[in-house]
């Protein structure tokens, strides 16, 4: 097997860590499955194309502005909308969501059709070489800045003090409440920064993959693993998660052959359901079926 | 340590009234006029009448069921008045949502402690202080919450949901204490704990009461309740059906009857 295999599962890897926190997190401390997120990674992606090509932004430097577009779309649909099915159970969300997702991709098909488009910046098809071994620069600080967002989540969901609330209402709404968290303002901003990691994660694809209004749909499943591997609404977990995904899928792909690659993932999945159902890095206490 | 509740509180012992007569020259902290409440459907509290003056610390006395916690969870907000009000100072809460009602100074320990599980103690002491933001205060007051109750501060790294139960409660008194209650509304403050802990809690109330808070406290053991509280209310049925001073209830046949063991 050639170090390239692993180099590429690696930067795959960082990627899918990026794609699933946003997930996980709206999974873990809303218990909000949000079909949508593979829609609003696409409108990342969208953001970050449109600014590439009309004002000749830099893919990487696109990243805040998807992030604040999400956040504030993410924002206000939990405000206004997700917030009022709440009490009506998990299912219901998931349906809601699954609509609001049909909404956003026919809404970026009427808005950019459904032709393929690309980022293609002047390092683009460049890269570092060493020992044989390529790495593009593209995938490369994808994966970087991946990597970077992740632990950036992870260092203000532990430190801050809007982090720790949030960690609190995971942890039980009610308490939250009577120490004077408003919990509607936290379910909205948690789902505003779910959205913002979908829309950083849209712009660090734009830079690696096909931009359609369907590139979403594939990392639904996908987030869906990264999350349930790792550990539910676990920062770490997301990273392990979407690490162990990225390097099955290329080994996978190396060794039994590229068709099998979805079969790999849900596979590990099972694996792990199995296993170790709290995920990988799952935390005691966390996520608990209420 | 301190000499004794005997001569605590400079504000005055305040005396014992039945609910109904009244607030005589000042507005009691906090007052409940005709409460009606329930769940869904379900109506709990059948015209509630309460009273507690600053300073004071009263007990709720009541079996299972009679909706003391109703009663509770109605004065932090967190069930709506059907009909009937809910005063602070003669302000009327109706409007203030729960999670504001902290920064009123209306505080509760829940039944179950409720804690953050799996936040680490100190992190649940923090998250007390959510809806403030004067630094220096909160600093001194965790640094008066550990000395009160020095396990929260030998734990400090540890997750709340590791402890036992008696140092849990400790957390979630310490948690409230933490928001700055003017008035601290205590849920079972002795369910399912070691009497040798209990008796520690009952110091700490005592302790609690002398740094001016005053005291609404849901207790199971009639004895212990009244060790705290110096006038209580009995709650039955969604109704208050007695009302009286330590010694006065301490003495009724009803509650010998009902809650002392015949």
């Amino acid at each position: 097997m050639s170090p390239q295999v692993l180099v590429n599962g690696l930067l795959l890897g960082g990627i899918y860590a990026a794609v699933g926190v946003g997930f996980s997190l709206t999974w873990g401390v809303l218990n909000i499955i949000n079909i949508a997120h593979g829609a609003m990674v696409m409108l990342g992606a969208y953001i970050t194309f449109l600014l590439f090509t009309y004002a000749g932004i830099d893919p990487f430097i696109s990243i805040p502005a998807s992030m604040f577009v999400l956040f504030l779309l993410g924002y206000v649909l939990q405000r206004f909308l997700i917030n009022r099915v709440i009490p009506h159970g998990v299912f219901m969300t998931l349906v809601l969501t699954f609509g609001l997702s049909l909404f956003l991709i026919d809404l970026a098909l009427l808005a950019f059709t459904s032709d393929y488009r690309s980022v293609t910046p002047s390092y683009a098809g460049s890269g570092l070489s060493f020992a044989g071994v390529i790495v593009p620069y593209q995938r490369l600080g994808a994966c970087v800045v991946a990597i970077l967002i992740v632990a950036g989540l992870n260092f203000y969901l532990g430190r801050s003090k809007l982090g720790r609330a949030i960690r609190a209402t995971a942890l039980n709404r009610q308490a939250a409440q009577l120490v004077g968290v408003d919990i509607a303002q936290i379910y909205a901003v948690t789902f505003g920064i779910g959205a913002a990691l979908a829309g950083a994660a849209g712009s660090l694809l734009a830079v690696t993959i096909t931009i359609t209004p369907f590139m979403g749909q594939v990392f639904i499943g996908k987030a869906f693993v990264i999350a349930t591997l790792g550990g539910l609404g676990t920062v770490q977990g997301a990273l392990i998660g979407g690490l162990v995904l990225g390097m099955a899928e290329s080994l996978g792909a190396a060794l039994i052959g590229p068709s099998y690659q979805q079969a790999i993932g849900f596979g590990i999945l099972v694996l792990v359901l199995v296993l170790r159902p709290e995920g990988i890095m799952g935390k005691q206490f966390f996520a608990e079926v209420k | 340590m301190h000499s004794g509740g005997a001569e605590a509180p400079a504000r005055g012992r305040p005396d014992a009234t039945a609910p109904g007569e009244g607030a005589h020259e000042h507005v009691p902290l906090l007052g409940v006029r005709a409460l009606e409440t329930g769940y869904g459907q379900v109506q709990v509290l059948w015209g509630v009448d309460l009273e507690v003056r600053s300073g004071e610390a009263v007990a709720l006395i009541g079996a299972n069921g009679a909706g003391k916690t109703t009663l509770l969870r109605a004065i932090a907000g967190q069930l709506p008045a059907w009909t009937g009000l809910v005063e602070l100072e003669g302000q009327d809460l109706g409007p203030v949502p729960a999670h504001l009602r902290v920064g009123h100074g209306v505080v509760m320990v829940p039944e179950g402690r409720q804690l953050f599980a799996g936040l680490t103690v100190r992190e649940n002491l923090l998250m007390g202080a959510f809806a403030r933001s004067d630094k220096a205060e909160i600093d001194r007051d965790l640094e008066r919450v550990e000395t009160l109750f020095p396990v929260l501060s030998e734990r400090r790294g540890q997750l709340a949901g590791h402890m036992s139960g008696g140092e849990q409660q400790m957390c979630a008194i310490g948690r409230a204490l933490m928001s700055r209650p003017r008035v601290l509304l205590i849920d079972e403050l002795s369910l399912g704990l070691a009497p040798v802990v209990v008796d520690r809690l009952i110091e700490a109330i005592a302790e609690i009461r002398r740094d001016g808070v005053t005291l609404l406290i849901v207790e199971q053991d009639v004895t212990n309740a009244l060790t705290m509280a110096e006038r209580g209310y009995v709650v039955e049925s969604g109704q208050i059906t007695l009302a009286g001073s330590r010694e006065a209830l301490l003495a009724d046949p009803r509650v010998q009857e009902s809650f002392i063991g015949i």
